[in-house]
Order: C-alpha cells, then sequence, then structure tokens
C-alpha cells in the first residue's frame, strides 16, 4: 500500500503549490499549476520515488490524484 | 556543413580522397529526395569510385547505428577508412521568414553537421554496439505529410488544431512529449545496464556518457537512473539544443575535447535514443583522437568535426 498522505506531499512539491494541500479527489488537470511541464515532473517523481513508469497511454485515462496513487499501487504489485 | 566538416577533418588526419573506401551519411534532412545525400557529398570531396556511399535515414539514435554499420563492415577486410556524416538542417535557424510553428520549436532544436572519421587498426579496442527497436511507437515522433503514405498535397502546407490543440502543419514534426519522455527513461537505462554487463564493465571503468542532447529533465532522470556521476556525463544542450544525429559528436568536441585530444584509451560509451522509436548505445576506446575546433558555417549554422 502506498501511503495516500505521502503521495499527496510530493505532488504538492512537484507542482510547487505551498499553500493548500491537496485532496485525493481533486482533478489534477484542471489546477492552474498543471502543464506538459508538470506531467513530466510527475512522471519522474513517480520514477523516482516508487520506482514505477506510467505509459503515456495510460496516463491519459487517470483523472484525480487518487487515480495516480492507485495507478502506481497496481503497477507495484 | 557536413561537408565542410569532413574537408577539416580529412586535412587534419592528413587522408586523401582517394583512401576513403567508405561513407554514411546518416541524416532526416537530406539535400534531396534522390538522390542519396552520401553521393551528392562523394561528389563533392571528390572520393573515389571505389568508395561505397549509401544515407541511412535516422534521427536521434543515427550516429550509434551509422558507426555500428561502419564498424561491422570494416570487419569484413575490404574497408579500411571511413566518414560517417551526421547531422541535421532544417533551414529554420538562419531562416527569417520562420513560420509559427518553427517560432516555437527554435529554443529547442539546434543545426549542425558533423564528420566522424574511424579507420582500421589491427587490435584496436573493439567497438561494442546493440541497438534497439520499437516500431509500435513509430508515430511518437512523426512528420505525416510528403512521403509516398501521405504525398504532397497543398492542404500539407495549411495549419490546423490536432487533438491536443496544438496548432501545425501537416510538414511539420510532430511529437508525443510524454510518451518520448516515458520511453527515453525506461529503455535507456535498460540499455546502458545491458552494455555495462554484457562487456564486463562498471560505470567507474568509463570516463564519459555521452547522450542524445534530447533534453534536460529527461538526460538527468537517465543519468540518475543510471547511477552515473554528473562529471562523466558531459551536455552542450544548453549551448546547441537538441541537434538529433549530430549531438553526440558535437558533445564530444565542444565539451570535452581537451580530456580526449593526445590522450590514450578513454573509455566512452554513447548512447542515441529517438525517432523510430530507435535506441542504442555503443562503447568505444578513443586511441589518438583529433578533433579540429568547431566551426562557424556561413555566420548562421553552426558546423562542427
Amino acid at each position: 500500500m502506498i501511503n495516500t498522505n505521502q503521495f499527496l506531499a510530493q505532488m504538492q512539491e512537484v507542482l510547487e503549490i505551498e499553500d493548500r494541500t491537496l485532496s485525493p479527489d481533486e482533478k489534477f488537470r484542471e489546477l492552474s499549476e498543471w502543464s506538459s511541464l508538470a506531467y513530466l515532473s510527475t512522471i519522474a517523481m513517480i520514477d523516482d520515488e516508487y520506482n514505477v513508469i506510467i505509459s503515456a497511454a495510460d496516463f491519459r485515462e487517470l483523472q484525480t490524484f487518487g487515480d495516480i496513487a492507485r495507478a502506481i499501487e497496481k503497477r507495484k504489485a | 556543413m557536413c561537408q565542410v566538416s569532413a574537408e577539416k577533418l580529412m586535412a587534419e588526419l592528413e587522408w586523401k580522397p582517394e583512401d576513403i573506401d567508405l561513407l554514411i551519411f546518416c541524416s532526416q534532412s537530406m539535400d534531396y529526395i534522390l538522390p542519396a545525400t552520401a553521393c551528392v557529398l562523394h561528389g563533392k570531396l571528390g572520393l573515389s569510385k571505389n568508395c561505397t556511399c549509401f544515407d541511412i535515414q535516422m534521427g536521434c539514435s543515427g550516429w550509434v547505428y551509422a558507426l555500428n554499420v561502419a564498424a561491422n563492415m570494416m570487419q569484413g577486410g575490404s574497408i579500411k577508412k571511413a566518414l560517417v556524416l551526421t547531422g541535421e538542417n532544417e533551414g529554420i535557424v538562419g531562416d527569417e521568414g520562420r513560420t509559427e510553428y518553427e517560432e516555437k520549436v527554435i529554443p529547442l532544436f539546434g543545426e549542425a553537421g558533423t564528420a566522424t572519421a574511424i579507420q582500421f587498426k589491427q587490435g584496436a579496442c573493439p567497438i561494442e554496439t546493440d541497438t534497439y527497436t520499437d516500431g509500435s511507437g513509430y508515430e511518437v515522433i512523426i512528420r505525416r505529410g510528403g512521403g509516398c503514405r501521405h504525398p504532397f498535397r497543398l492542404s500539407h502546407f495549411c495549419y490546423r488544431k490536432d487533438q491536443y490543440g496544438l496548432t501545425h502543419r501537416a510538414l511539420d514534426n510532430e511529437m508525443d512529449g510524454a510518451a518520448v519522455f516515458v520511453f527515453g527513461i525506461s529503455e535507456v537505462p535498460r540499455a546502458i545496464k545491458g552494455i555495462l554487463q554484457r562487456t564486463g564493465l562498471s560505470v567507474d571503468d568509463v570516463d564519459y556518457f555521452i547522450f542524445h542532447q534530447a533534453n534536460l529533465m529527461m538526460n538527468e532522470q537517465i543519468r540518475k537512473k543510471s547511477k552515473i556521476p554528473p562529471e562523466k556525463c558531459p551536455y552542450s544542450l544548453r549551448d546547441f539544443g537538441n541537434n538529433s544525429s549530430a549531438s553526440i559528436p558535437l558533445t564530444m568536441v565542444t565539451q570535452i575535447r581537451e580530456q580526449l585530444i593526445g590522450k590514450q584509451h578513454r573509455k566512452i560509451i554513447a548512447c542515441g535514443f529517438g525517432v523510430g522509436l530507435s535506441w542504442g548505445v555503443i562503447s568505444f576506446d578513443t586511441q589518438s583522437f583529433v578533433a579540429p575546433p568547431p566551426l562557424k558555417f556561413n555566420g548562421l549554422y553552426t558546423t562542427y568535426t
């Protein structure tokens, strides 16, 4: 099991959000901080922290931070 | 640019045109659709009629591929001196009438031509190469219009919005950046690990790892995953951007030239990766390394030898 709070904190760092915490149900693509560069940073962070690489096709299906966490978990299992 | 590079290098090496048995031109910006640019360069360099010349149409993995082919052909024994000319020149950098698309890509890409000379030597350290392909990713980096699949039409000159909302023409190169990133950080570290294992080398045994200069974020991720210290991994990206098949030799002659010239046995592993999808790693030793200083071409383009 990956620690969801820890994952959200890592995403907060990637997106350089300091003034609030993220929730698992939040749709990351709707955030003003989300960009193509943030996307690459997210893939790199997941690779570094969880040793998991999510393909571009699979990532397109993900909507919320919770979806990303579940995708990592599925690939770690 | 490749012609000037080759002339400078041949003069430095004191190679005569008639000495050269093989010329490979590797690029995706050929002079003409036909004939092969290698033949055009053969004429311009005044090479002998016995010289084998052909093009390899590969991009970022091209230098590794072309060197692999040249080295393997030398094993046959009839080829002693070969020129591998690589580079890209899409005519963007010097063109004042840039299109909307070209304005966007200019900060990312550069234009360069390179010449690499290799010579057969009995008892030289072997050149080891591993080359890979994943053709299922052929659309990840693609120029759709102008080939036989979609021959030139007037509509190819029109700007259209694609599924991601980006505006470009069928004649422009398209890239799915995230897919390339995932490909690079997955496959390249695996290929580096593979060649190290196969040749019995460790990261410590290698003096330099020269990567294709794709982008800093991807290259750094590959470097960190492969546990390569930063001092062994030079970059020319900040000066010249991504030059496709020219980027590996360009990095060698602009970043570590002083460290290679006059030194015996520097162990180098170079890795090219990109359009195809195609990637390759090559392990070689430099001995009696020669590199004339890089040149600027017509004040617009930068040429390197």
